[in-house]
C-alpha cells in the first residue's frame, strides 16, 4: 500500500459512492473497498447527510428462508448466479448489477423492496461459506434459497404452495379496503362532485336514509 | 365464372396476402429483437446477458453484428428469438395462477432467471 495509485483510489471512491447510494452499510464498504474507515464515514455523511448506522449486521440465515424474503432473495440470487457465471464481472460488481436488476423488477411490480443491498451481500457470503444452498422446486423447476443440507427431494417452493397466511398482511388488507372504497366512490352518480366537500344537500340515497335512521336511534 | 371457380381463384390470393402480412410481422419482430439485444448488450454487457439469458459467446456475436447483417438475419420466415420456458407444464402453472394474494410475477421472473443459459450450439 506504499505506492497508492490515484486512479485506483478514484475508482474505489466511485465504487463506494455507488454502494452507499444503493444503501450499503459500513461493514460492506469496509470489506469491498480499500478505503479507510474514517474516509468511508466521511463519505457516507456527505452523501446521506447522517452518520452510518451502528451495530452488527444481521447474521442469521433463517431470514432468507421465511416466505416473502425467500422469494426476493431467490430472485436476486438466481440473477446473481447468472451474472457471476457468464457476465465475467468480479463478485461485488455482480452483486451490484444483479441488485439493480432485482430493484428494477420489484419497482416494476409496485412491490416493496424487501431485500436490501447489505442483505443481498450477506446472502452471497452465506452461500460462499456453505451455509445456504439452492434447491430446485419439483413443481415449477425454479431454484430457491434453502438451508444447506436440507433434503432436496420433493421440495416444493413457497410460491407453488404458499403458506395459508402468506401475503395476507395488515397492509394488504388495508389496500383491498381502500380499493373497495374507491370503487364505491366511483359508483356514485358523477353529477354531484363529492358529497363530503360541498354544502349542498345530496339526494337521499337508501344508504343515507339508513344512516340517518341509525343516528336518530342513537 | 361459376361460384366454385370464383372461390378457388379468390382463396389462394387471400392466403397469399395473409401470409405475407405474417411474414412482415415476423421480420419486424426479428429486427426489433436484434436491435434491442444489441442496445442492451452495449449499455451493460452482463446485465443485458442476464436480461436475455444468453451466453458470453452469443452475446459477443450479437453485439458485433453490423446493421446489414441484422437486416439479413431478420429477413427470414422464422423467428430468431425463442421462448424461454421449455416446460409446458411449468408455463401452464405460471399462467393460471388464480390466487389473488400470491404474486405471479416474481414466480415467472424467478423461474426464468433459474433457466440454463442459451448457447450458440
Amino acid at each position: 500500500m506504499a505506492a497508492k495509485s490515484v486512479v485506483g483510489e478514484v475508482r474505489e471512491i466511485t465504487r463506494a459512492i455507488e454502494l452507499i447510494e444503493l444503501g450499503a452499510r459500513l461493514q460492506l464498504l469496509e470489506a469491498e473497498t480499500g478505503l479507510s474507515r474514517d474516509r468511508l464515514i466521511r463519505l457516507y455523511k456527505e452523501l446521506k447527510g447522517v452518520s452510518p448506522p451502528k451495530g452488527m449486521l444481521p447474521f442469521s440465515t433463517d431470514w432468507f428462508t421465511t416466505w416473502q424474503p425467500n422469494i426476493h432473495s431467490s430472485l436476486f440470487y438466481n440473477i446473481y448466479l447468472f451474472i457471476k457465471q457468464h457476465g465475467g464481472c468480479d463478485a461485488i460488481q455482480s452483486i451490484v448489477k444483479s441488485y439493480r436488476l432485482y430493484l428494477e423488477h420489484v419497482r416494476l411490480q409496485g412491490d416493496e423492496v424487501v431485500l436490501s443491498l447489505t442483505r443481498a451481500w450477506t446472502l452471497v457470503r452465506f452461500f460462499d461459506s456453505g451455509m445456504l444452498q439452492m434447491t430446485r422446486c419439483s413443481r415449477c423447476s425454479g431454484h430457491f434459497v434453502a438451508h444447506a443440507h436440507d433434503p432436496r427431494a420433493g421440495f416444493v417452493c413457497g410460491l407453488c404452495q404458499p403458506p395459508s397466511r402468506a401475503g395476507k398482511t395488515r397492509k394488504a388488507s388495508e389496500q383491498v379496503r381502500a380499493e373497495a372504497l374507491h370503487a364505491l366512490d366511483n359508483m356514485l352518480p358523477p353529477a354531484q362532485p363529492s358529497p363530503r366537500q360541498t354544502d349542498t344537500p345530496a339526494p337521499v340515497t337508501p344508504a343515507r336514509r339508513r344512516s340517518r335512521a341509525a343516528s336518530a336511534a342513537l | 365464372m361459376s361460384e366454385a371457380t370464383q372461390r378457388l381463384v379468390a382463396t389462394p390470393g387471400k392466403v397469399m396476402s395473409h401470409s405475407s402480412e405474417t411474414l412482415d410481422e415476423i421480420q419486424e419482430v426479428n429486427q426489433s429483437y436484434l436491435l434491442l439485444a444489441q442496445r442492451l448488450l452495449r449499455e451493460d454487457r452482463a446485465t443485458g446477458m442476464a436480461r436475455m439469458g444468453v451466453s458470453a459467446p452469443l452475446a459477443d456475436l450479437l453485439a458485433d453484428l453490423t446493421l446489414a447483417q441484422t437486416g439479413k438475419l431478420a429477413a427470414s420466415n422464422q423467428l430468431l428469438c425463442r421462448f424461454r420456458f421449455d416446460d409446458h407444464a411449468v408455463l401452464s402453472m405460471l399462467a393460471d395462477k388464480a390466487d389473488a394474494h400470491v404474486p405471479a410475477h416474481p414466480h415467472a421472473a424467478l423461474v426464468t432467471a433459474s433457466q440454463p443459459v442459451q448457447q450458440t450450439a
